[in-house]
């Protein structure tokens, strides 16, 4: 194992300690009437090791933080429906990242970084339309006694609910992930001695 | 959060520190997976005397017991509201304006609260009880069938010990920055959400500078011992099942069918 192998590993440790820490404080509301619905900044230290170490070690911070999550804040049926719309919304938005820094285009930094984060934000916000649909209205109604259809109805909770968070949870990830790793670019070089 | 008891390892010498952290893991997970099911009483009852005859088992006060339910108290509260006030059926306890009582939304609302605290209790029973480094080892052993399609459970479980040991201090320094830029100033409640979010940044910069540190340090920490392959190491505490667990295996399987029992009657 390389010397550098090594920083990667304790990286990825750490980023996905801080992850776990962030995904419980703070959070902020953004849809009114939505309290439940709350931006947690957890996907920051993933946007990192993504932008430092490469996507492979991106998802291992995902998956690290949704262990550390079962194991040390586990809810119950909360964590087991919730954690894997959550991994796998903040897996599609970084993929989707993924994708397109890969694409070669002439256009300037700053118009490029906007469509990605747009794209990126759109996939999501696609995607967790389909998860809350397929795995966590049906099981939320069935194992946490919260029937969304009873509560608030399914076409209020998907289009007034869950499709203008995403989209501005998406946004709001990307342009606090790009600040950090902008902020931090200084200190990406004492991992690579 | 200076009370937090998430994933706070207390060295004690009482019986379920002796159980193997495998057999704890599984135990967690069997529990936590049936009462998913409940939906009677008499089930409720059961799991709550499992759960009861585990926290003595663990030899810690029930103060801070309370002190691992305080966090999702808020979570608790908003589930019971939902359940309490939009619960329709008969027979109606409570009618004012458009809030409304029945007996089937108090008794959904119960139902709610004890699955929470139930769930949180017994993994605040397995973090208490077993230390962060053992939790790593066992969920490396119980994941080793995964090497047969190449997933390096090895690291895997080398930076989930990594983090679990970082996640209390972390925490702790995570309260320690809010608490010191609140005291300048800063507010995730009020203002735009551009402010808000805004809001966040003089939080995650010293947070992840401390952080980076403490990870080199750690790598360089490493090296100088030695360190060459996840896949290699040996261990100093070898995980090996005994008397206790045959006992919590036993006590498992026995609430179980019980458990299983009492869903079939109803």
């Amino acid at each position: 194992m390389t010397r550098n192998t090594t920083k990667k590993l304790t990286l990825v440790a750490v980023f996905s300690a801080i992850s776990f820490a962030l995904m419980i404080f703070p959070q902020i509301a953004i849809i009114p009437g939505a309290s439940f619905l709350k931006i947690d900044f957890s996907i920051v230290p993933a946007f990192l090791a993504f932008s430092w170490l490469g996507l492979g070690s991106a998802v291992w911070v995902l998956v690290i933080r949704t262990l550390l999550k079962l194991i040390l804040f586990n809810e119950g049926a909360n964590t087991y429906i919730g954690m894997p719309v959550n991994f796998v919304i903040a897996l599609t938005f970084l993929l989707v990242l993924a994708v397109m820094v890969k694409v070669e285009v002439r256009w300037p930094k700053w118009l490029w970084q906007s469509v990605s984060a747009i794209v990126a934000a759109v996939a999501m916000t696609v995607m967790a339309y389909l998860v809350n649909i397929v795995w966590a209205i049906p099981l939320y109604a069935r194992f946490a006694n919260f029937d969304i259809a009873k509560f608030i109805g399914i076409k209020v909770y998907l289009w007034g609910m869950v499709v203008p968070f995403n989209l501005l949870e998406g946004l709001i990830w990307f342009i606090v992930s790009v600040m950090v790793v902008a902020i931090l670019a200084p200190f990406k070089k004492s991992f690579r001695s | 959060m200076n009370n937090l008891v998430i994933g706070q390892f207390i060295p004690g010498k009482a019986w379920l520190y002796r159980v193997d952290p495998r057999t704890k893991i599984l135990v967690t997970v069997v529990y936590v997976f049936l009462l998913i099911f409940a939906n009677t009483w008499p089930a409720y009852a059961l799991a709550t005397l499992f759960l009861a005859l585990t926290l003595v088992l663990t030899g810690q006060s029930l103060e801070l017991y309370w002190r691992g339910i305080k966090p999702v108290m808020w979570l608790i509260i908003f589930t019971v509201c939902l359940q309490l006030f939009f619960t329709g059926g008969t027979p109606v306890l409570f009618h004012w304006q458009f809030l409304k009582i029945t007996l089937p939304g108090l008794i959904n609302a119960l139902y709610v609260v004890l699955r929470f605290v139930l769930i949180v209790l017994m993994s605040t029973a397995l973090t208490l009880t077993t230390p962060p480094t053992a939790i790593a080892s066992a969920i490396e052993s119980l994941l080793k069938p995964l090497k047969a399609i190449k997933v390096p459970v090895a690291e895997l479980a080398l930076m989930l010990s990594i983090a679990l040991r970082f996640v209390p201090l972390l925490m702790l320094e995570t309260d320690k920055v809010m608490k010191a830029q609140k005291s300048r100033g800063m507010s995730l409640s009020t203002g735009s959400l551009i402010k808000r979010s805004k809001a966040v940044l003089p939080l995650l910069i010293p947070l992840f500078i401390g952080a980076l540190q403490r990870a080199l340090d750690l790598a360089n920490a490493m090296e100088v011992r030695g360190f060459e392959s996840a896949d290699n190491r040996t261990r100093y505490r070898v995980l090996s099942f005994s008397k206790q667990d045959l006992v919590a295996a036993l006590g498992t399987g026995l609430f179980v069918l019980l458990f299983i029992g009492l869903l079939w009657i109803n």
